[in-house]
């Protein structure tokens, strides 16, 4: 088992030492001419982590690497302007076993999601529940923080819920998290009949307890900042080997999850990363509100992982 | 159009030293942080406060924790209940201005606010406004409901609006920018919230609020950063400089704002509104600041219900 991973820079230098010795993972940009993205996975193919293949229109793609003084291969480019095309192009790809990662380029979210999710696009792993990891590091916390699901599950179940976690949990163990401690959230700590999404928490938490999910400690409900925070944790009376420190936050609803998102990096301006994982490659898929840098760690984390599949 | 914590508490201070003080009745007021509270914001010129309690324990408390009393009435009831009517008693005569929880549950307090035997009862749904003060934000966020209505119906979220309207009025915001949180900018299937905020916005254009633009559904990131506006090609008033976030559940709204509080040292206040008089209630996990912003935000909040002549 590796170190465990607690920032980005350990995460991008772990992910470049993997490529070094397996080899860069073979990357597929759907819509590639986007310059945010074209410029993190120049940056990404320089270092060795991946070799690109560009999907979308040829011309933009070029010009559009000439702006920003970036070296693109003209033999990686596959030219399709329109996103269905891109979208087959994916698929065949996929069909052939030829990508190992998938990177979201210009290409409307989702739009890529249900072409994903189309039985014959060849993405999904089975009936493997597909789930949205975002990661992020502040100032604030001494490790990761990952996050899930904020793209993809709108109101999971409480099996949905377990999937989600099981999805997560085996990201994170790539990261050399070896027992995560994943927190439940909701508004309050107590259980109670009139906030329902509580109840998930408990039962969840109960489910680990019995061996339901293992390698993990499970902690739930949970408000964000008994979980997050010690000191708050001790206020509240709340004892928990998860409270306080939790490596993982589940949160209720996809809203919950977007909303967070947005504010981790917009108000919190936390360093960002998302994924979707769960189908048969990863898929680097960081949010609007994410800039280039965000890109770069969420291609590093969608690399590592492919590389540890 | 107040902008900081530092500024609502300024206000509320001005208030005070113009007529009168306001004041301030605690229900339950046996419990040292709420004590504590009410005490630096009466030594901050804020308000006076009443409070009704177990005197014994109240005394004991604020011996133990070097709180002074004094400047402060003090009613004796022993039982939860009474404490609070009393206290819903005296915001019901006009005396005083704000009802504080102190230690006794959310649901004994509204429901002596919300006794037959008062005038207080106002509009149909109470509910809690959270407004934050984040460093990274141009000026004030307020948010709702991450403290009381636990899922929404579309009429308990148009009561919400209007419930957290009152209070951006009362701190000077015009017009008011209102958000509805959706995690897309436009009505998908199998999305019921982002239906549901389309709706709204419908609701609202046939029947308008005065002074306010509502928009949605709109994502949190839109709604916060004209950057992320700007790149999603959505150009109304709200994008980017929301006043209000409409959540669509309680853990929506209480996870995303606590984020905030954890993570970008946010300055968080509350009051509950939807009576004829505001409701303060602060958590013992709440810095002083926050504390006595909330105390200073319930101030302003009154002040603005008599002015318009609908409070006590």
């Amino acid at each position: 088992m590796t170190n465990q991973i607690t920032t980005f820079d350990q995460l991008a230098a772990r992910a470049r030492e993997l490529a070094g010795t397996k080899g860069p993972v073979r990357a597929a940009v759907i819509g590639s001419d986007e310059g945010p993205t074209l410029r993190a996975v120049g940056r990404a193919e320089e270092e060795g982590l991946l070799s690109a293949t560009m999907i979308g229109p040829r011309n933009a793609i070029a010009d559009l690497a000439a702006r920003e003084k970036l070296t693109v291969d003209h033999q990686s480019i596959i030219d399709h302007a329109e996103p269905v095309n891109q979208m087959t192009a994916v698929s065949e790809m996929l069909g052939s076993g030829e990508v190992d990662l998938l990177i979201r380029g210009s290409i409307d979210i989702r739009r890529l999601l249900l072409a994903l999710f189309d039985r014959s696009g060849n993405f999904r792993d089975g009936r493997r529940i597909v789930s949205h990891l975002a990661c992020f590091a502040t100032a604030d916390y001494p490790r990761l923080l990952f996050m899930s699901d904020g793209l993809i599950n709108v109101a999971p179940d409480l099996d949905r819920k377990a999937a989600i976690i099981e999805n997560a949990l085996s990201a994170a163990r790539h990261l050399g998290v070896a027992m995560p401690k994943v927190a439940v959230l909701a508004a309050v700590e107590l259980i109670s009949s009139a906030m329902p999404i509580t109840l998930d928490g408990a039962i969840l938490a109960k489910m680990a307890d019995k061996g339901q999910v293992q390698n993990c400690l499970i902690d739930g409900p949970l408000s964000l900042d008994v979980a997050t925070v010690p000191e708050i944790a001790r206020q509240k009376g709340v004892v928990s080997p998860v409270a306080g420190q939790a490596d993982m936050l589940i949160v209720p609803n996809l809203e919950t999850g977007y909303s967070l998102y947005g504010a981790m990096t917009l108000m919190v301006k936390a360093q960002s990363a998302g994924v979707v994982i769960g189908g048969r490659v990863p898929v680097v898929l960081p949010l609007v509100c994410d800039g280039s840098e965000s890109i770069y760690h969420s291609i590093t984390l969608g690399t590592l992982l492919s590389l540890s599949r | 159009m107040i902008k900081s914590s530092a500024e609502i508490i300024a206000a509320a201070r001005e208030l005070s030293r113009g007529d009168r003080k306001r004041r301030v009745a605690v229900a339950g007021a046996q419990d040292a942080d709420v004590l504590g509270a009410v005490r630096s914001a009466c030594d901050d010129g804020i308000c006076e406060a009443s409070l009704f309690g177990d005197e014994t324990t109240i005394r004991e408390l604020a011996q133990k924790n070097s709180i002074r009393l004094e400047g402060m009435d003090i009613i004796h009831q022993a039982d939860p209940q009474s404490a609070v009517l009393g206290a819903a008693a005296m915001a019901d005569s006009g005396q005083a201005d704000v009802i504080m929880k102190g230690f006794l549950s959310t649901s004994t307090v509204l429901k002596g606010i919300l006794d037959r035997r008062f005038n207080l009862r106002s509009g149909p749904t109470l509910s809690h406004v959270a407004v934050l003060e984040v460093p990274a934000y141009h000026k004030l966020l307020l948010m709702t409901d991450g403290g009381m209505m636990v899922k929404p119906n579309l009429q308990q979220k148009l009561d919400l609006l209007r419930n957290a309207a009152l209070v951006a009025r009362a701190l000077g915001i015009s017009p008011v920018k209102i958000a509805l949180s959706a995690a897309v900018i436009s009505p998908v299937a199998g999305m019921p919230q982002a239906e549901e905020a389309a709706t709204l916005v419908d609701m609202v254009r046939r029947e308008p609020m005065v002074d306010c633009d509502v928009a949605g559904p709109m994502s949190f990131d839109q709604a916060t950063s004209a950057d992320v506006a700007r790149r999603l090609g959505v150009s109304n008033s709200v994008a980017g400089d929301a006043d209000i976030f409409l959540a669509g559940s309680i853990e929506e709204c209480n996870i995303t704002a606590k984020s905030m509080i954890v993570f970008a040292d946010a300055i968080f206040s509350g009051v509950i509104v939807g009576a004829k008089v505001p409701v303060s209630l602060v958590s013992r996990t709440d810095p002083v600041i926050g504390k006595k912003t909330s105390i200073a935000l319930a101030c302003l909040v009154a002040d603005y219900y008599q002015r318009m002549g609908g409070g006590r």
